[in-house]
């Protein structure tokens, strides 16, 4: 064997450094990775789930942190109440299936069923006590015009009618019955009416029965989510063994159908993605390495992607999953790069060498993609910056996997060489570059950009962004008609020290929303002081009713031969932590926040305008200070100031979603010219031009497209745009940096067909955000693409040279 | 929460329902031809009721409970329409009226409708007065079960409140009869407490004018 040249036996032994040195970083990759994986494998195990809260994708209200505390107070009070009614054409049909699904209701586990007699009790139980000082509005009337012999004479009619029913015991403890008269006030305008222990209506010569439930745990929980399932599929088994129908309405509902939705979507667009790369692969590289490779250099993306998201964030959310499943299509680039260079590299094969040889232009296109989803993480919109932060680490992660351990594992060339594909594909490309066609899809493109651009509508409404099956809002809807009881998006929130200062203000506040009412600024409000009203207004009623007493109490005793004279009982204060039993039968919001302050809303409907109720805010009524200050001397050490806001969080988070979408558009204006710059100054203008003119056209396509289309376009297709600069910067650097290299031909095809795959699946979610980011961006990648080799071939005419190949 | 107290609460909760609990008698205008039958039961008798087209007299109850000294005596007119309409007018000791109509249940005093009864009871409450007025004590066996004794001259039915919230209120409820006319009714509560009611049918003679004018404008 000849003794090496001293030359060569320096390049030997750096070439031995460099590789001990990158075996090194493999290894350390390695056992990052590996970490990475047991502390998914931990999470999981430990019952981690996507979350499927749509709100805690939205921004948190962090300048008035007591409406995002009595936002998710409320929310959770409400999110595991069920709604269930059954209708039909026949009454007995429609009671015999109500009654069969009250049964099958109770056999579910985790669901209980609460029966209104159940309910009704409860309520008469918690507010007899308050009976001298809960009353009617004719006996109100009565009372403040000097007519107490009327109250007198309509109890006497009562006790003497058969059919009133009034028994020793309730003559005794309230002879003048108010109590009744009270109640049957408040429940009035129920519309539904209890019979054989199931709640009745009819509308529209139809018969209603409502049954109300409860779950045992929360509508997020896995248990609920199957709960739900198992009720969905028993309500379509009833509605077809019984001919009725089974409305149903719920949180649960909606998490459990956008938990499936986004359950399909992701195996959907991950699967779909994965199925493409391997059939592309099988198809060019024809072998199993490459195959093995890419899937190793995808999951190590994946589980990374998923890994950064958890440390971050403290768990991961399904819309993340969805949009992040298309990481898969865009990740495989690099490999895709990695091996058609292999691939189409016939002599002198260096695998270390490769992978230093396209690091660059790879880690270049990294940066642009990253930055690109970087620019997420400055949205207020916590859905997107998980989105950020997963498709980030998922990019980076795959590429150190690339550049790591491809060389050490592809050492020999590769078997098969798909260079006739890649020259043919070379070829393919200069002539569409010379010919006419070229020209043609410019004008096409650039004329149906102008188009639907010109067409183009924005609708910023967060509750487009929510998906919800149909069938789901219509059942809402028809159940909102049928009990006349709907839930509104606009609110009055009050907070503070505790429920009776609440209703004190309510009290002050409703008789300013009266007005507006009337002045049609609302077309209505209401709240739980409706049914238990302050204390300052109790002690009023009871006043009036000692009154009564005094007037009445020997006019009854003689009339009716009672044997003892009623009595008036003391004055008792509305005992909240008791009424508080009473919270998850009433239609109303109101209860504690986490941090012990009492927080209430009044619900308003109809609202056309919003500056008088924000004006409401300000409120500070003397009924509301005197009541403070009543209780000053507990209070001292920590007093929970009262605060009424106007709440509309729905069009709140819409006009920031808006807002989003503008600084978004400028901060990608911004974007395009400090690159241009940067480019500039390292070729040259002209060069800086033509890089940038195609992710630049193909963006005006993309966000053109819900235009043409006739969509309304939002956020979303925005943010879509930031990566059609980071991926179509990218197709432009390789095609023109390594034009006329095979392999960059073949690698930004195979990039382009699968990130195409990807987000075209997207397009297909439930979700109309999710859908618009998909249209958006495949639209936008497969306009870079055509346009991409258009503009690497016009030469600078000043320099009259090409910038490398 | 004391135990009379809850005991209260569930009377009031009861309150509109206990209507269902009154019955009456009201004598067949076209008299049915006397079917007799080798057995006589319930159906036997729904049938006899199932004739009746309307029916009115007089009537007079007791009402005695623990806290009244002397029982409440009232008197008055009634009118029924099986399946229809109910009128129950009392004139002693005082005016009032209680139309019972199209699933509804309104009252008047002094000819003035009295806001709220009408929502109160709501369709439940009327419907199960109508059956029992028009002899249909069948489609109550739900909360009640149901014991007629005697012959289709002299009968007796018994009705026990089983379930429901009736059951918690009232032990038992008594109508006796001849043929498709109740002749008197009794409720008795737990407590003791009962109302006793005596029909007498006045079929012969003409509408009082006081039930014609509601009929005319109910």
């Amino acid at each position: 064997m000849a003794k090496p040249e001293p030359h060569a036996q320096k390049t030997d032994f750096n070439q031995q450094h460099k590789l001990s040195r990158h075996k090194k970083l493999a290894w350390l990759w390695l056992c990052c990775q590996l970490t990475l994986v047991a502390f998914l494998t931990f999470n999981m195990v430990n019952g981690l789930r996507p979350q499927n809260n749509f709100l805690a994708l939205l921004p948190v209200d962090e300048q008035r942190p007591w409406v995002q505390d009595t936002i998710e107070a409320a929310a959770s009070s409400l999110e595991r109440r069920l709604v269930f009614i059954i209708g039909a054409d026949d009454k007995a049909q429609a009671q015999q299936a109500a009654q069969k699904w009250q049964q099958t209701l109770t056999n579910i586990d985790n669901i209980e069923v609460l029966s209104p007699q159940a309910s009704q009790q409860a309520y008469y139980q918690q507010l007899f006590p308050y009976r001298y000082e809960l009353l009617d509005s004719q006996a109100t009337k009565w009372l403040s015009q000097q007519q107490a012999d009327k109250v007198t004479q309509r109890a006497m009619a009562q006790i003497y009618n058969p059919f009133a029913g009034v028994s020793a015991g309730e003559l005794k403890q309230d002879p003048w019955l108010l109590f009744r008269h009270y109640m049957q006030q408040r429940f009035a305008d129920n519309r539904f009416d209890l019979q054989n222990g199931l709640l009745h209506t009819q509308h529209e010569h139809k018969d209603y029965f409502l049954i109300q439930a409860k779950l045992t745990s929360g509508a997020y929980a896995r248990k609920s989510q199957q709960v739900v399932n198992d009720i969905n599929r028993q309500a379509s088994l009833l509605e077809q063994t019984d001919k009725v129908e089974v409305l149903r309405q719920g949180v649960a509902f909606y998490v459990t159908a956008a938990a499936t939705s986004a359950r399909n979507e992701i195996s959907l667009i991950g699967g779909g993605s994965l199925l493409g790369i391997i059939a592309l692969i099988i198809l060019t590289f024809k072998s199993i390495r490459p195959l093995l490779l890419c899937l190793l250099s995808i999951s190590l993306g994946v589980i990374s992607a998923a890994s950064a998201t958890i440390l971050f964030f403290g768990g991961i959310h399904s819309f993340t999953l969805v949009i992040g499943a298309s990481l898969i299509g865009v990740s495989v680039d690099y490999a895709f790069h990695y091996l058609s260079y292999r691939a189409c590299c016939n002599n002198r094969w260096d695998s270390i060498k490769a992978a230093a040889h396209l690091r660059p232009v790879l880690v270049l296109g990294l940066a642009s993609s990253v930055l690109a989803y970087g620019a997420l993480l400055g949205a207020q919109f916590p859905g997107l910056n998980q989105v950020a932060v997963f498709s980030s680490a998922g990019l980076i992660a795959s590429l150190l996997s690339v550049l790591l351990f491809y060389p050490l594992l592809t050492k020999t060339t590769a078997r098969h060489q798909p260079i006739p594909l890649a020259n043919g594909l070379l070829a393919a490309i200069k002539g569409y570059q010379q010919s006419h066609l070229g020209k043609m899809v410019l004008t096409t493109l650039l004329l149906l950009s102008a188009l639907g651009i010109s067409q183009l509508h924005f609708d910023d409404d967060v509750r487009l962004l929510q998906s919800a099956p149909a069938w789901l809002k219509h059942q809402e809807a028809q159940i909102s008609t049928l009990t006349g009881v709907s839930q509104s998006q606009q609110w009055m929130v009050l907070t503070g020290h505790d429920q009776a200062q609440l209703r004190e203000a309510e009290q002050t506040l409703s008789r300013q929303l009266q007005p507006l009412v009337e002045r049609g600024v609302i077309s209505g409000f209401s709240g739980v002081f409706q049914l238990l009203p302050a204390n300052s207004n109790l002690k009023h009623n009871y006043q009036q009713v000692a009154k009564l007493v005094d007037n009445q109490a020997q006019v009854l005793q003689q009339n009716l031969g009672l044997t003892a004279r009623p009595q008036l009982p003391a004055f008792t204060p509305l005992n909240w932590d008791k009424l508080k039993q009473l919270a998850p039968h009433m239609p109303y919001l109101w209860g504690t926040l986490a941090d012990g302050e009492a927080y209430s809303v009044i619900m308003l409907t109809g609202v056309t305008d919003t500056t008088p109720l924000m004006a409401l805010q300000t409120l500070r009524p003397q009924g509301i200070n005197h009541a403070n200050s009543a209780n000053s001397a507990n209070q001292a050490d920590n007093p929970s100031p009262l605060r009424i806001t106007y709440v509309s969080r729905a069009d709140e988070i819409s006009q920031l979603l808006g807002d989003y979408r503008s600084d978004t558009l400028t901060m990608l204006l911004i974007a395009y010219v400090v690159v241009f710059i940067g480019l500039a100054l390292k070729y040259s203008a002209w060069d800086s031009l033509l890089l940038l003119a195609s992710p630049l056209l193909a963006s005006l396509f993309a966000i053109a497209l819900p235009g043409l289309f006739g969509i309304e376009a939002n956020v979303f297709n925005v943010i879509a745009l930031l990566l059609i600069f980071g991926i179509g910067i990218d197709y432009s650097l390789f095609l023109r940096f390594h034009l006329g290299q095979a392999h960059a031909a073949l690698a930004v095809l195979l990039a382009g067909l699968t990130t195409l795959l990807s987000f075209g699946l997207m397009a297909v979610s439930t979700n109309h955000g999710i859908a618009s980011f998909g249209l958006t961006i495949a639209g936008g990648i497969l306009a870079s693409w055509l346009l991409a080799p258009l503009f690497s071939t016009y030469k600078n005419p000043l320099q009259g040279q090409q910038g490398e190949s | 929460m004391s135990k009379s107290m809850l005991k209260a609460t569930l009377i009031s909760l009861m309150a509109i329902l206990n209507i269902a609990l009154v019955q009456l008698s009201w004598a067949n205008s076209v008299p049915a031809a006397p079917v007799q039958k080798p057995t006589f039961d319930i159906n036997v008798l729904a049938q006899l009721f199932a004739h009746t087209t309307r029916g009115h007299g007089s009537y007079q109850q007791q009402k005695k409970m623990s806290v009244l000294t002397l029982p409440l005596a009232s008197q008055g007119v009634y009118y029924v329409e099986p399946g229809n309409t109910i009128v129950w007018q009392q004139q002693q000791p005082f005016a009032q009226t209680t139309l019972i109509k199209d699933g509804a249940l309104s009252q008047f005093i002094n000819g003035e409708l009295q806001p709220n009864t009408k929502a109160a009871g709501g369709q439940a409450a009327s419907q199960m007065i109508m059956a029992l007025f028009s002899g249909q004590w069948q489609s109550l066996s739900q909360d009640f079960s149901v014991n007629l004794t005697g012959n289709a001259a002299q009968w007796q039915i018994k009705l026990t409140p089983k379930s429901g919230p009736m059951a918690k209120v009232f032990s038992a409820i008594n109508l006796q009869g001849q043929q498709q006319v109740i002749n008197h009714i009794s409720l008795t509560e737990h407590s003791g407490d009962n109302t006793q009611i005596t029909l007498l049918p006045a079929n012969d003679s003409p509408i009082p004018t006081s039930i014609s004018r509601v009929l005319n404008h109910g």
